[in-house]
């Protein structure tokens, strides 16, 4: 079968069908811009709490009057559990400092005497790849003579994992329902396509077409929709990321979390989907419908 | 000149080697050298019903030989279209067999129809032309479903549109065409291949009775060129104006209602032939 022969009769179609071609193509963008915003929320709602959780410490406060010895010896021990990143000591002048830099916190306590506040050790926790929870460590810490209390934010970090997880897995089923929405359109596309096409498909039968030779062009015209619609769906969302940056920045900016975009890898994999099912609705569609 | 390797190509030859592999070869029109030949259409007691208690064709027998123009007549629903039909197999026969080119084509499957259809140029009453398609690109869809490369089409469309008095007329939009020019794309886009036979289902109905000649005369003219025709009609002048063969359908029986003078045409046609291979 010629390919010229095949995008020859794509050609034909586009000035008879515009307006249904056009509706289709812009309709297929909008469902595919609804479908792109979503993943790129999900993905930076992903980053955003793997960097909220990677930044939740551990902290240690310890007794008065323990020596440097003793503090020296308990960060050492610390140091060496895997999975913890940083460890840091905090004397209470220190505490003191960082609890007034906070201006909130200034209202009526600016008289209050370093030896107010404990020292403490700052443990930064790796978000994967540690071998305790942050529980057991709390636990175990708590053993140690110098330490007076052990403050996690475990139960915090399992709520934040929590709503991720139910927001990822409503995404998914919500993404997974919009594909299957888009296979169902370009299917009903193609019956109109068929429809409308009816003389023609019957005219190239009794010249002795084949059924190939009938269905290349709607294969062709499937699969283009789902290549031209991504293509300008990802273009746009891009433009609307990049709109939203300074927004995103000046809301986000003290957690250290920019706002990303799909990666070109993504990109491929996404238009490549798309153009695969709007290929596959036609072809079911053609089998379908096609009864000329 | 294509037409001179028509003549090199007569008989039933097949297109190319890919015809051998195919479900259904593909025979070129022309005139064989032996001047009484095999049939290329045999009809053997078909019958088909549309209804069960009133059979459309009863035990129809007939043989058509190559090069013959045989008129199909009968009043209107006597089941000219569906003896047609059955030829290029829009509809199945019921009981009996077809053979076309010595090939039973009712036990033809829906992959190998296509293959049978490539071998039948078909012309109807309603034209059947995709008016929104220009001229040029109704007549070639013909040569692009045999797969033929850009450059034959070009030249074979051509001169199918020249042998139709459309020349010139390629570029135009079938549909702000008239009727009888409509027609004539339709017998271009029939002949252009140079199928070894070719079906007109009243093509002359929708016209007035000047354009009906023409265009019949036109069918004789491509007749000539070793096309074997079968012209359904209803229209009497027409017949009467030829001493072609004729078959009438009525109550479901075909009857000869004027035989053939086979010998006759054959050695018209080739004169016409050696005319145009002379040229």
């Amino acid at each position: 079968m010629q390919m010229h022969s095949i995008l020859r009769r794509v050609f034909r179609r586009l000035g008879a069908e515009a307006r249904l071609q056009g509706v289709a193509l812009l309709t297929l963008t909008g469902a595919l811009i609804a479908m792109l915003i979503v993943v790129v929320f999900v993905l930076n709602m992903q980053l955003t709490t793997k960097s909220i959780l990677r930044r939740a410490n551990v902290a240690v406060f310890l007794k008065d009057g323990v020596s440097q010895e003793e503090i020296t010896q308990l960060q050492t021990s610390i140091e060496s559990v895997s999975g913890v990143r940083h460890v840091k000591y905090l004397s209470s002048a220190q505490v003191r400092e960082a609890f007034f830099s906070n201006e909130a916190s200034k209202d009526g306590l600016e008289g209050l005497p370093p030896e107010a506040f404990s020292p403490l050790i700052e443990i930064e926790i790796e978000e994967d790849g540690r071998s305790f929870t942050v529980q057991q460590l709390a636990e175990k810490l708590k053993r140690f003579e110098i330490v007076e209390a052990v403050e996690s934010h475990e139960s915090w970090q399992s709520e934040v994992r929590a709503i991720a997880s139910i927001i990822n897995r409503l995404a998914i089923a919500a993404l997974g329902l919009a594909l299957v929405g888009i296979a169902f359109f370009i299917s009903n596309v193609m019956k109109l396509t068929l429809s409308s096409r009816k003389d023609e498909i019957e005219i190239l039968r009794l010249c002795g077409a084949s059924d190939g030779f009938i269905q290349a062009p709607f294969l062709i015209e499937g699969a283009s929709y789902g290549f031209l619609a991504s293509w300008i769906s990802v273009t746009i969302t891009w433009f609307l990321k990049n709109l939203a940056d300074r927004e995103f920045d000046r809301v986000f900016d003290f957690i250290g979390v920019r706002l990303v975009f799909l990666d070109p890898w993504m990109i491929a994999a996404f238009i490549v989907i798309v153009t695969a099912i709007c290929t596959v609705a036609s072809a079911f569609s053609l089998r379908r419908y096609l009864h000329v | 000149m294509a037409m001179a390797s028509d003549l090199a190509n007569s008989g039933w030859e097949q297109a190319s080697e890919e015809g051998t592999r195919r479900p259904f070869a593909y025979f070129r029109a022309g005139l064989t050298q032996n001047p009484y030949p095999k049939p290329i259409l045999v009809f053997e007691n078909v019958t088909k019903f549309h209804r069960p208690d009133h059979p459309t064709l009863r035990n129809v027998c007939l043989e058509v030989q190559k090069g013959e123009f045989v008129f199909i007549t009968g009043p209107s629903g006597a089941g000219k279209s569906t003896f047609l039909q059955l030829i290029y197999q829009a509809q199945k026969v019921d009981d009996g067999r077809i053979l076309f080119c010595g090939k039973n084509i009712t036990r033809l499957n829906r992959d190998s129809l296509p293959y049978l259809r490539r071998n039948i140029g078909i012309v109807f009453q309603d034209f059947k032309v995709i008016p929104h398609w220009t001229v040029f690109e109704n007549v070639a869809i013909a040569l692009e479903i045999l797969g033929l490369p850009t450059r034959i089409i070009r030249s074979r469309v051509g001169e199918a549109l020249e042998r139709v008095g459309l020349k010139g007329k390629g570029a135009q939009e079938t549909r702000s065409l008239s009727g009888g020019e409509q027609q004539r794309v339709a017998i271009a886009r029939a002949i252009v291949g140079e199928p070894v036979l070719i079906l007109a289902d009243e093509p002359t109905g929708n016209l007035d009775p000047q354009l009906a000649l023409d265009i019949f005369t036109l069918f004789e003219e491509i007749h000539q060129t070793g096309a074997t025709v079968l012209f359904a009609t209803h229209d009497h002048s027409l017949i009467e104006r030829r001493s072609y063969r004729v078959i009438s359908i009525e109550n479901g029986y075909a009857k000869e209602v004027r035989s053939h003078s086979m010998r006759e045409s054959l050695h018209r046609s080739r004169k016409v032939l050696h005319a145009i291979a002379d040229r």
